[in-house]
């Protein structure tokens, strides 16, 4: 986190450049999904966003990546969430689970108090989307 | 009164600028290349009350290009301006002390040879003030509400009936800051040619308003003030008059001795020109078991700034929309450390009918009755407010056909009830009301003997398609082809016109093109008949066929080049100025719009879509289909980012805009806008003007923020009073 530099929006230092990037061979590719939840349809900052991926073999998860943005200073990767959601059955009762997990601790500031609530809705949201059961 | 509707067949037309506007020939104010021009920048002050203490202005002055940096304490001399009173006619006198009244306001305009140096050399402008402890939130200064000068409460039959009817609701409504930006930005070329002698390129909504405002502004003869507008990119309002940065460009158009380009950035458009202000209302509406309305009582209060009183018929609707004997209106304004608000379109009465309209719909509910159906019931046959018959209103029949064309019959009256797709859907409508006016305009006509046409007036077109419908109507009536006829408009030499507001152009000023259209055809037949051995002598004018361009009667024709021929005469050149008779009076004369919506809201995120917009309009005789049509659009995509997205947030513990910027200020996008079905009941008005035209841009999104809210509590049971309708409020 940038703490008392907020113009700091990476961790490139002076000269640095990213030249590539790699996505390692996954299984994440038949369920996956990426949910932005916004003020108008197109242009506009996320309220909130949560991508999702699943690794789903036979209705149970055996791996996943969940990550939310428009909620801190960079994107917010949701291990707990994630740690929560392998070998367990792909289904709304198991994603409420990962929701409830991945908002513990969070806390609002007034204007942003309604983030409480839209947050977990849309992990189960896009959840369900990846899982193919929206 | 006999009836002055003519029924004239006007052609349909296509926009007959838009060829120049879509391949950027059409020349904006800022656009204009004027030899030797400079270039203007505001600096803006960065507290929101208090006095300036010092200026630093010497690294500005010596950056390169920099011509002057004008403040308050090196202002030029000017007549008019620099007299006493910190308001004229331009609102807020920038620049004659050193006191800040809100946040940007401007404390510098730098001048340099370039945009780009002028730019950079304002950033070195810094001020050092003593702050005061400023208030931009209404509800701070809430004890400081209090009738505007001159305006008094309304109340017919018994105050606060509602409070006793068997059904009532009684709720409070809020409407927030809503921001222009139109596309173009306030911008201005100013240029003295002779030391009392002024043009100005000018981002107006009226040459001729600005005319005079410059003219009383700087102490000159209207005569010597030239004011050329004739393409405007946008207004809503926002160019309805003339403001301080106006003023101040041509200031330094006198300091420098230069002419003086001054155009906004967009984050001064919401400081400098104007917006919709927050407004706080309460609605107290009771109804019968039957659903006749016993009691409505609507109070108003809306924020100002510190030093200007702004005012708008937000409540005054209320006392007619409705038959209802107990009706009280009370409007207030609240002074706090922003710029003057202003008219944004729909203006008061788009902000009053949302209340208004929210209300009857929560009414509806208790009453166990369809909104529509309670609407049509409290149908008044005459205006409520003072007897008369109405000049016109089909707002029963925009009832029927728009409820038809959305399909209301298929809504489920229960909240909450209806699923499409995994989302809730809502059916919502809301009715609105705006004045039809004619006021006085001017034109002037020009016949030359290639057969073609100029009509002159110096009107506007800030967007709805002015010359389209003027050369529409003159086409109809003189039988020439629309590709033969010029309307000239946007300067203020031009014969008179009014201000494009308040829906009242067409009306206006497609009067008087109708007027010298018939003027014309008397002079041609007056000349035919001149000719010896005329056919047409002893024929009056009503019996003569005016098309191909020429005048025929009973198989005999000649053309109109003929007649000029016949005559030895280059050019006919007609001018007539035109108005309603005072018999209008006799009438209560009112545009009606009836918005039904159909939305989507996502159950888990609280995102609000439109999915289908149905507005049925009874605005009189409709002169050009095409361009109403776009205009209708147009209004309910406003609405639409009214109701859901458009925000000016402030924090006031700056008093300052956060979300200054197109990035963050949302107004719908493309994808925000689902289709919109415009109908028109397109009946003429018996007795607004000959054309029988009631006005349209601004009942366009009248009532359209209520239709949406209704339909989001008929979507999900949720009400929400306060706009815009973000998913944070449905979450």
């Amino acid at each position: 986190m940038p703490g008392t530099d907020p113009q700091k929006d990476n961790i490139l230092e002076k000269g640095e450049l990213i030249t590539g990037l790699i996505i390692p061979q996954n299984n994440f590719s038949n369920h996956s999904s990426y949910l932005k939840v916004r003020d108008r349809s197109s242009y506009a900052f996320a309220l909130v966003s949560v991508a999702a991926s699943l690794h789903i073999n036979n209705g149970v998860i055996k791996d996943a990546r969940l990550a939310m943005g428009g909620v801190a200073h960079k994107p917010w990767r949701l291990l707990e969430a994630e740690h929560l959601l392998k070998n367990m059955p792909a289904n709304e009762t198991t994603f409420k689970k990962a929701a409830e997990i991945a908002m513990k601790g969070a806390v609002g500031h007034g204007e942003n108090n309604f983030k409480l609530k839209m947050a977990p809705k849309t992990i189960v949201q896009a959840l369900k989307q990846a899982a193919g059961i929206a | 009164m006999e009836k002055v509707f003519t029924d004239i067949e006007v052609t349909p037309l296509s926009r007959v600028d838009g060829r120049q506007k879509v391949t950027g020939a059409a020349t904006y104010s800022a656009e204009y290349k004027i030899e030797g021009v400079t270039y203007g920048v505001v600096v803006g002050s960065t507290i929101a009350s208090g006095v300036i203490n010092s200026i630093e202005t010497k690294k500005a002055e010596k950056a390169d290009g920099v011509l002057a940096v004008m403040t308050y304490l090196n202002l030029p001399k000017v007549e008019g301006y620099t007299g006493a009173g910190e308001i004229g006619p331009a609102g807020l006198k920038i620049f004659s002390n050193n006191k800040i009244f809100f946040d940007g306001q401007p404390i510098a305009i730098v001048v340099a040879d370039t945009y780009e140096r002028a730019l950079y050399a304002a950033s070195l402008v810094k001020a050092t003030y003593t702050a005061e402890k400023q208030v931009t939130d209404l509800y701070t200064n809430l004890s400081k509400a209090a009738a505007p000068k001159g305006r008094k409460d309304y109340s017919r039959g018994i105050v606060d009936a509602y409070k006793t009817a068997s059904v009532k609701v009684e709720e409070e409504y809020v409407v927030n800051f809503n921001v222009h930006n139109p596309m173009e930005l306030g911008s201005i070329i100013a240029i003295w040619d002779a030391p009392n002698k002024l043009t100005v390129y000018d981002k107006t909504q009226g040459v001729k308003g600005s005319q005079h405002t410059y003219a009383r502004l700087f102490n000159i003869p209207p005569e010597n003030v030239r004011v050329i507008s004739p393409f405007v990119g946008g207004g809503f309002g926002m160019a309805l008059r003339t403001w301080p940065y106006a003023a101040g460009a041509v200031m330094a158009a006198k300091l420098v001795g230069k002419p003086v380009k001054l155009m906004l950035a967009r984050s001064q458009m919401f400081t400098q020109v104007g917006y919709r202000p927050y407004t706080l209302q309460k609605i107290g509406i009771g109804a019968n078991k039957d659903g006749k309305l016993t009691g409505i009582t609507h109070h108003a209060t809306a924020i100002t700034s510190t030093y200007e009183e702004f005012t708008e018929s937000t409540v005054n609707a209320t006392r007619f929309m409705y038959q209802c004997e107990n009706v009280d209106t009370i409007y207030k304004i609240v002074p706090v450390n922003l710029g003057t608000p202003t008219w944004m379109r729909g203006p008061g009465e788009a902000t009053g009918t949302f209340a208004l309209e929210s209300a009857l719909d929560e009414l509806s509910y208790k009453l166990g009755m369809d909104p529509v159906e309670l609407r049509r019931i409290n149908y008044p046959s005459v205006d409520p407010e003072n007897g008369k018959p109405w000049s016109s209103n089909y707002i029963k029949e925009c009832y029927t056909k728009g409820a038809e064309r959305i399909g209301w019959d298929k809504r489920n009256p229960k909240a909450g009830s209806m699923m499409e797709n995994g989302q809730h859907v809502g059916f919502g409508m809301g009715s609105g009301t705006f004045g039809a006016y004619r006021s006085p305009a001017s034109a002037r006509l020009l016949l030359k003997n290639d057969g073609s046409v100029i009509i002159q007036s110096a009107a506007s077109d800030i967007g709805p398609g002015t010359g389209t419908a003027m050369v529409s109507i003159a086409s109809s009536l003189l039988g020439i082809d629309p590709s033969s006829i010029i309307f000239q408009l946007g300067d203020s030499s031009l014969p008179n016109a009014p201000i494009q507001g308040g829906s009242g152009t067409v009306s206006a000023v497609g009067s008087a093109v109708h007027d010298v259209c018939l003027a014309l055809r008397a002079k041609l037949l007056q000349l035919a008949t001149d000719v010896p051995d005329s056919p047409y002598k002893n024929i009056t004018v009503e019996n003569i066929v005016f098309a191909n361009s020429g005048i025929s009667y009973k198989g005999n024709s000649l053309p109109y080049t003929e007649i000029l021929k016949q005559n030895k005469l280059p050019v006919i050149d007609i001018s007539i100025d035109s108005k309603g008779s005072a018999d209008m009076q006799k009438y209560s004369m009112y545009s009606f719009a009836v918005h039904f919506v159909k939305v989507y809201v996502h159950p888990a995120t609280g995102v609000v879509r439109g999915k289908k917009i149905v507005s049925a309009v009874d605005t009189g005789k409709i002169i050009s289909p095409k361009t109403a049509e776009s205009q209708m659009i147009g209004g309910v995509t406003g609405g639409l980012g009214m109701a859901l997205m458009e925000e000016g947030v402030i924090d006031h513990r700056t008093g300052r805009y956060v979300n200054n910027n197109f990035a963050d200020y949302h107004v719908p996008v493309n994808a925000d806008v689902p289709d919109i079905d415009i109908i028109f009941i397109d009946k003429p008005d018996p007795y607004t003007n000959p054309l029988g035209t009631k006005g349209m841009g601004e009942v366009s999104l009248i009532g359209f923020a209520a239709a949406v809210s209704n339909a989001v509590y008929h979507a999900t049971g949720k009400r929400i009073r306060q706009l815009p309708i973000t998913p944070d409020k449905l979450i």
